[in-house]
């Protein structure tokens, strides 16, 4: 379709096409069989656009905005249901006690309510400190000189909102929500959230695969936002040049708001004097190859703990800050229990499990005894309020209790900001639990002094309800691919929880093992130590 | 082809027998359960195959309505639901023409023969209709931010475009050049499911 023929088209649709014009709209649409596919698909969005409004507010992001400058209370359509004969239809449903079902089936329009304000711009801020939030995390640095030496990120870093400016190097970094950007200095890039960064200046490759969030990308002369899709920026002070390598990239040129163009899949616009497309294009190609082995860094936990530490290390007094992926060192918090061995001795660094070759384990492990609680912060938070996936694990060895004894292992995932936590475990009867919107267990008994992985697949939905699936497997299990049928299930409306904490409760005299704790985006990267 | 003001069954031609029907067994109590299902699974569809042969969105919903008045009327005759979707077209062409006739004669219609061909052609492309509509929000959603607003506040009802522009300090002309520009990057989305699924393209 030609963009005449679109404006043909789009005038009809509009209601302001003259009649010359729609003459020849007729007969472009009776000589061409793909022309009359896109008017009628023009008329399918035309339709859609119509019943925006008609959406529930609670499934539609698109309406959370302030309304307020609306000039009439929204109203919906005129739409079929309004008709006596539906009247009629509903009545009859209602006699068959199915009145209610209907309400299931179609969603009604609602009068809008003003929801959140539109975000405010992110400001500059310093770089990432531990107390700041992870909004990213550094998969590869390649020979990076920093600006500011301490400011210099290392590979599996947590990265906040703020500046990154490199004198010479390439450094890799995920964001949360999915997209990958390598920056190669000299370059400045602002990071200000998740979603939206700002290029001062350098080259810069971007991919955003993983979900369908996108991520807007402000430069000095443009807005770049990505339709799931791999492009690369250069910026100096002479212009701008964008290459796109997959999917298309919306431009909007900050001067002219209204100039937006769409930029396809193997092109490349300038936009002033840069003329740098045969050296973008060849960053290109050296950064398909460095993005490509991050995707390989990607299929690793995000957060692991395998309790590394020096045999001597023991007690309340350790510094149990191994692993990696973590904002801080482990917590302890040591409460009275009969009998219990004194709050030092309640932790030791043991030999690690031999569980299963697929579960690479660290090779030491954490004996824990008595009513103790420990709690970690995660450099990169379980969102739930996002489309996504994440796998929690923890590998574990309990001993059998002597005569009468309790023992409960809990594990979890904790909100600071909020009492919204997964609990997954095992109960005083040695039952596989789960609490997510509300508690389940497992009618079969877990195995004592025998090791066990126990793992949670967590899908987070950003609209729709969120799901958890839980499995216990023992050492003989084929851990080559995650199981097809879970054990227990848990689910909740959508929940926005962040969970930014991982929690081990251990209540028993005798001491429960940990081996490996993870948190992982995929499966294989949960096998993956 | 100009089919006369008759109801489906009796129209001669291409219309001439709804698909799977059956005589209406009076006795039967009317199955509101499932007339409520399938025409809320299939009405946005047939709306979108409504409205690409009428002027305007307010034309479609007026046909929409008389559609499902004539199908619930019919619906006892509708033998099984698998052509529910090209059994409520079949109705639709009938009432987008007696509407054509009645109430939107003096304006821009498209001829006859082209809305045959292309209803023709639409009445195989539910399936595209449904997924197209399904997917608008995705595509709404990769809009910069102040796009993203500007077009579900241009397509709420009763938003005057004058009062619009206004608001957002433009011309008339200059907000229609931007919100044809907007429809046309849905649009591309629309055709573009790789993209919309976060897969690599």
């Amino acid at each position: 379709m030609t963009q005449d023929e679109w404006a043909l088209i789009d005038r009809y649709m509009t209601g302001i096409i003259t009649a010359a014009e729609f003459e020849l709209l007729q007969d472009r649409l009776r000589e061409s069989a793909e022309l009359r596919a896109e008017f009628r698909k023009a008329a399918s969005l035309d339709i859609a656009l119509h019943d925006l409004h008609c959406m529930d507010p609670k499934q539609s992001e698109l309406l959370a905005f302030d309304f307020s400058n609306a000039p009439k209370p929204i109203q919906g359509p005129s739409h079929w249901w309004t008709h006596d004969v539906w009247k009629m239809a509903a009545a009859v449903a209602l006699l068959l006690s199915l009145g209610q079902f209907f309400f299931q089936l179609r969603v009604v329009s609602t009068p809008v309510v003003a929801q959140v304000q539109p975000s405010q711009q992110a400001q500059p801020t310093q770089q990432a400190t531990a107390s700041l939030v992870a909004i990213a995390l550094v998969l590869k640095t390649a020979d990076c000189v920093w600006v500011e030496p301490k400011k210099a990120l290392a590979e599996g870093a947590a990265v906040a909102a703020g500046e990154l400016e490199l004198v010479s190097g390439t450094l890799v970094i995920a964001i949360n929500n999915g997209p990958r950007i390598a920056l190669t200095g000299p370059a400045k890039l602002n990071l200000q959230s998740e979603k939206k960064a700002y290029l001062d200046h350098g080259y810069l490759s971007f991919q955003n695969f993983f979900n369908s969030n996108s991520f807007d990308l402000t430069t000095p002369k443009s807005l770049l936002t990505d339709v799931g899709t791999e492009y690369a920026v250069s910026v100096n002070a002479e212009g701008e040049t964008i290459h796109v390598v997959g999917g298309e990239v919306w431009r909007t040129n900050l001067k002219e708001l209204d100039d937006i163009t769409f930029i396809g899949k193997g092109q490349t616009s300038e936009f002033g004097r840069n003329q740098d497309t045969a050296k973008l294009l060849a960053y290109v190609q050296r950064n398909q190859r460095l993005l490509a082995a991050a995707d390989v860094r990607l299929q690793k936990p995000s957060a692991n703990e395998g309790f590394h530490y020096s045999p001597g290390a023991s007690g309340v007094e350790a510094q149990y800050n191994g692993g990696y992926g973590w904002m801080e060192p482990w917590q302890l918090q040591v409460r009275d229990m009969d009998k219990n061995p004194a709050p030092a001795e309640r932790l030791k660094v043991l030999n690690g499990l031999h569980f299963n070759d697929a579960y690479g384990s660290s090779g030491d492990a954490l004996a824990i005894s008595g009513d103790t609680v420990m709690k970690r912060k995660l450099a990169q938070p379980v969102y739930m309020d996002a489309d996504a996936t994440y796998y929690v694990s923890l590998l574990y060895k309990s001993s059998d209790p002597q005569g009468g004894q309790q023992m409960k292992l809990l594990f979890k995932l904790m909100d600071s900001e909020r009492p919204n936590d997964l609990v997954i475990g095992m109960n005083q009867d040695r039952q596989l639990i789960c609490r997510f919107g509300g508690l389940t267990k497992a009618d079969k008994t877990l195995a004592l002094d025998s090791e066990i992985l126990i793992v949670a697949k967590i899908t987070a939905h950003k609209t729709g309800p969120d799901l958890i699936a839980i499995e216990a497997f023992d050492s003989t299990a084929d851990l080559s691919r995650e199981p097809a049928q879970w054990t227990l299930r848990g689910r909740t409306d959508s929940s926005e929880a962040s969970w930014d904490t991982v929690g081990l409760h251990v209540f028993s005299e005798q001491p429960v093992i940990i081996d490996e704790v993870r948190v992982s985006k995929t499966w294989s990267g949960l096998m993956n130590k | 082809m100009i089919a006369p003001l008759e109801e489906p069954a009796l129209i001669s031609g291409q219309l001439a027998q709804p698909p799977q029907l059956i005589p209406m067994d009076e006795s039967a109590p009317p199955d509101a359960e499932r007339f409520v299902r399938l025409f809320a699974e299939y009405e946005p569809q047939v709306r979108s195959f409504v409205r690409a042969g009428l002027p305007s969105v307010h034309d479609a919903n007026e046909v929409m309505q008389e559609v499902s008045v004539v199908a619930w009327r019919k619906f006892a005759t509708l033998e099984t639901s698998e052509g529910f979707g090209r059994w409520l077209c079949v109705i639709a062409r009938f009432e987008i023409l007696k509407y054509r006739r009645t109430k939107a004669r003096d304006r821009l219609v498209l001829d006859d023969q082209l809305l045959d061909t292309i209803a023709d052609e639409g009445e195989d492309e539910l399936a595209t209709r449904a997924e197209e509509i399904n997917k608008l929000q995705g595509c709404i959603k990769k809009l910069p931010e102040k796009h993203r607003h500007l077009v579900v506040q241009a397509y709420t009802q009763g938003q005057s475009k004058k009062a619009l522009a206004d608001e957002l300090g433009k011309s008339q002309e200059a907000l229609y050049q931007l919100l044809s520009r907007l429809r046309f990057a849905l649009m591309e989305c629309l055709g573009r499911s790789t993209a919309l699924n976060g897969g690599q393209l």
